[in-house]
Formats: C-alpha cells, structure tokens, sequence
C-alpha cells in the first residue's frame, strides 16, 4: 500500500437523539469537520452491535468511533447508552487480545449542542488513526 | 457384497473423539454391519500409506483441527476422493480448545518450545529430531474444504452419535446431502434447559464471578448467579452433561443458526446485560471494573470457536491469508 496516498476511513455511528443531532448543527452552523470520517446514524448508541463494528473494519474501515448521549440520564430509551458503554468497552478489550489496537475504537458522549465537540472529536481521532496507520494487525515472532 | 466404505482420518485430536465413537455401542455396531471399516488408526492396524492406495471412499470421517501442512493436504485429498465428508467433533467443526493457540504464530510456539526443553548437554549434538510436518495457520476444516456433516460435541454425546450414524445411512441409502447439516437442535440451550429462570425477559445478572469464587446453587441458572455460562448463543442436543453437574455451559456445540461469532453475540447480548439495574450508580465508580472480573476472555467467549470467530477472519485478511473470509 501506498503510505502516501492513503487516508484514513472513519465510520461515526451516531446516536439520532444527541450525537447526530449535533451532526445535523455541525453541518447547519458550517462547521469543516475532518472528510475521512462517514458519520452514519442509528437510532441509540446501544443498538450498535459489536457486529457492526467488526463489519465495518472488515470493509476497510481503519476506524470506528460510537457517539451517544451523555451519561447517566440523557438517552432517549433510558439506559441504552450503558449498552454501548459495556459492548465497545469489551470489544476494545478483545480487539488488542486479537492484536489489533483498542485505539482504533472511540466511544464518546456527545449531546445534541455540542456540535464543536464533535467537530473536535472527529478530527483529533482522524489525527489519531493517521498516526497509528492503516489498520493491521500485530504479529508476534514474524511468520514461518 | 459390495459395502460402502469409511475412513476416519485425526487432524489435531486429543483422542476423546475416537473414544465417543467407540463408546456408543449402537452407532459402532451399525457401522460395523453396513459399511467397511478401511481405515483407523486408533482401532484397525493401518498406516497413511494404506489410505492413500484405496481406490475409492465413500466416506471421510475427520476428527480433530487443521494443525499441520500434512493435516490441510489429507483434508483436501479426502474432499475429492470422497463422496462425504464428515466434520466430527468440535475441533473438526469450530477450531475447538486446540484452536486457542491459533492467535500465536507458530514460529513462536515453535521458539517457546525450543527455549524451554532442556536436554542433558552431553545428548545435544546427538539428538537430532525427524523432519516434522510443518505448522500452519490453525483452521476448522470447514474453512480448508467443504464438508457434508458437522457432529458437534466435545466429544460428541451419544446421542448425538448414533444420530448421526443414522443420517450416516440415509445418505448412503442414496438420499443427496443438503449442504453442510449440523446434528445437533437449532434452538439455544436455554430453550431446554433445567434450570430456566421462570421469566427469562427480566433476567439480572449482578456481577461477574469466577467459578472458584461463588458457591453455586444447583436448579438456579447460572447468570443469575453471575457466573457466565454461554448457553443462550449454544445449539441445544448435549442434554446438558455440564449443567447437570453444576457446570456452567462452556459452548461446545457451537453458534446457532443464523450466525458465526458466538463472541461478539454474547458480548452484545449477555454482557450487555451485566449489573443492568446499578448502572447509573456504577458509571461513576467505574462500571468497567465489573466487567474487568471477565479476565480470560478468548478462553470464555470463544472456547471451542475462536477459528471461525469473525475478528480471526479479519486478523487473517489482515495478514494477507488465503483463508480469509
């Protein structure tokens, strides 16, 4: 692969009620948001299954970020941001067990005004993601 | 008389396999009396040459994982000599307790073994170790070649054996075989099981122990008393030998239908699900800690199916294999 070429691709899944309405401000307030970064909205963090995500680094995602709503009582279903809270906190841990870096996997709260923090989110994890590289896996020894 | 034959072939196999055929009386005499028996390392005096010289085989039995070069090259000659093939044994069919060591490269286990056999130093230069088939990537033979009939189990229960001969026998019958069929029920072991909790939508698992840590109580499920037992993403047809002995399921049938990854699928439902009443008290105080007590992770979620696990699949395409899906 050509390091000069690439850029990084991010998939944000944002939650409807909080992270994606701040997408929505974002995009009405002019904000410029890192490009590498393809925002996707789901009803509730919590309905992103670690499928999802594994489904989006098989595709080529070098990045996944989750955003929701705050904790503890800003979800919209109550507690569904908990969900997503336990699920990528224990994909992030089985992620380095498989020797990819748990770095590569954000979750964040972002609620529905805070449209700057996104911005900032997205880019500071766009500059994460270019330093750590295209998505690879570490191996232990070298092959045979 | 002209029988069918059958060969049983081991890739990386502890043996309990064998010994669950053997065992089941009515599965073993029934293949004695229909089919002939041509080879078997464990049970009829043969060696690999001999199986190489048979002119035909109807059916390939293969037990144990795809360890070795030597083991990926006799499932891919067994597919196109054979007529069906069989994946018995967890092992055969998900990657099994051997597939654990498939996350360390083999030039590491190779290394870590030469690092810690030590030898007398006067037998060094004498000792000399015969060429070896070499290491590869570790794989379920599903994923080397397709197969015919997947026998879950570790080792498969009788039940499930004598099933299977019985299916065994259709196919010989002349009945074509519908694509990889798995013998083992397509429901979760829940749906069955002895110790149900009476309202499984209000199901509260309070923490996470470890076996050694909690006393548990017979006829009560097992995550409600925070002991993870994989059940909910396990195919049912075992009748619960472990259950029975108040042991928590550790997920030996395999996925149910309808998914690959028992992982990611308990992750996102049972996990999930973990303290579900104190989590706005314990976000603060750190409810990851709870989630912490999970120390041995691949050896939990993914005990007997980590080579088909979807993060292994992208680990592989990572590295550039073949193998990858």
């Amino acid at each position: 692969m050509n390091l000069d070429s690439w850029e990084p691709k991010i998939v944000a899944f944002l939650c409807k009620w909080c992270s994606g309405a701040a997408a929505e401000l974002a995009g009405v307030s002019r904000l410029l948001y890192s490009p590498n970064v393809i925002p996707i909205i789901v009803p509730c963090s919590g309905r992103v299954d670690p499928d999802l995500i594994v489904e989006a680094f098989m595709n080529g995602a070098d990045g996944v970020i989750v955003a929701g709503c705050h904790t503890p009582s800003d979800c919209h279903y109550i507690a569904g941001n908990f969900k997503a809270f336990k699920r990528v906190y224990m994909l992030k841990k089985l992620l380095s067990d498989f020797g990819i870096e748990p770095e590569r996997l954000k979750l964040e709260w972002v609620s529905a005004v805070e449209s700057q923090k996104l911005k900032t989110l997205f880019d500071e994890f766009t500059f994460t993601i270019r330093k750590l590289g295209p998505l690879r896996v570490k191996i232990r020894g070298g092959s045979v | 008389m002209n029988k069918p034959n059958i060969v049983i072939v081991h890739g990386a196999i502890c043996g309990g396999c064998d010994v669950a055929l053997a065992n089941s009386e009515e599965a073993i005499s029934k293949i004695l009396e229909n089919i002939d028996l041509a080879y078997w390392s464990v049970a009829v005096d043969a060696r690999l040459s001999d199986l190489k010289s048979l002119g035909k085989i109807d059916v390939a039995v293969f037990m144990g994982g795809v360890r070795t070069s030597e083991d990926e090259e006799l499932a891919k000659w067994l597919r196109e000599k054979s007529k069906i093939l069989v994946a018995f044994g967890s092992c055969s069919a998900y990657g099994g307790i051997p597939g654990l060591a498939a996350l360390t490269s083999p030039i590491e286990l190779i290394n870590l073994v030469k690092s810690t056999i030590t030898t007398s130093s006067q037998y060094k230069s004498i000792i000399e170790l015969p060429k070896l088939p070499e290491l590869s990537t570790y794989r379920a033979l599903p994923h080397v070649v397709n197969v015919d009939i997947v026998v879950p189990g570790c080792p498969p229960p009788i039940k499930v054996v004598n099933e299977f001969v019985n299916v065994l026998l259709k196919y010989i019958a002349g009945e074509e075989p519908i694509g990889p069929l798995v013998i083992a029920g397509s429901k979760a072991q829940c749906e069955t099981c002895p110790r149900k909790p009476k309202d499984l939508s209000k199901l509260q698992i309070p923490s996470i122990k470890r076996i050694y840590e909690a006393k548990i109580e017979e006829n009560r499920c097992f995550l409600e008393q925070g002991i993870l037992c994989l059940g909910p993403v396990t195919r049912e047809g075992c009748e619960h030998s472990c259950i029975n002995v108040n042991m928590p399921c550790t997920g030996c049938f395999g996925p149910l239908p309808g998914f690959e990854d028992v992982g990611l699928r308990y992750i996102a439902g049972i996990l999930a699900l973990v303290a579900v009443e104190r989590e706005k008290e314990l976000m603060e105080q750190g409810l990851a800690k709870i989630l912490d007590k999970l120390v041995d992770r691949l050896g939990v979620l993914y005990r007997y199916t980590l080579p088909r696990s979807r993060l292994y699949m992208l680990k592989l395409s990572l590295e550039g294999s073949e193998y990858a899906r």
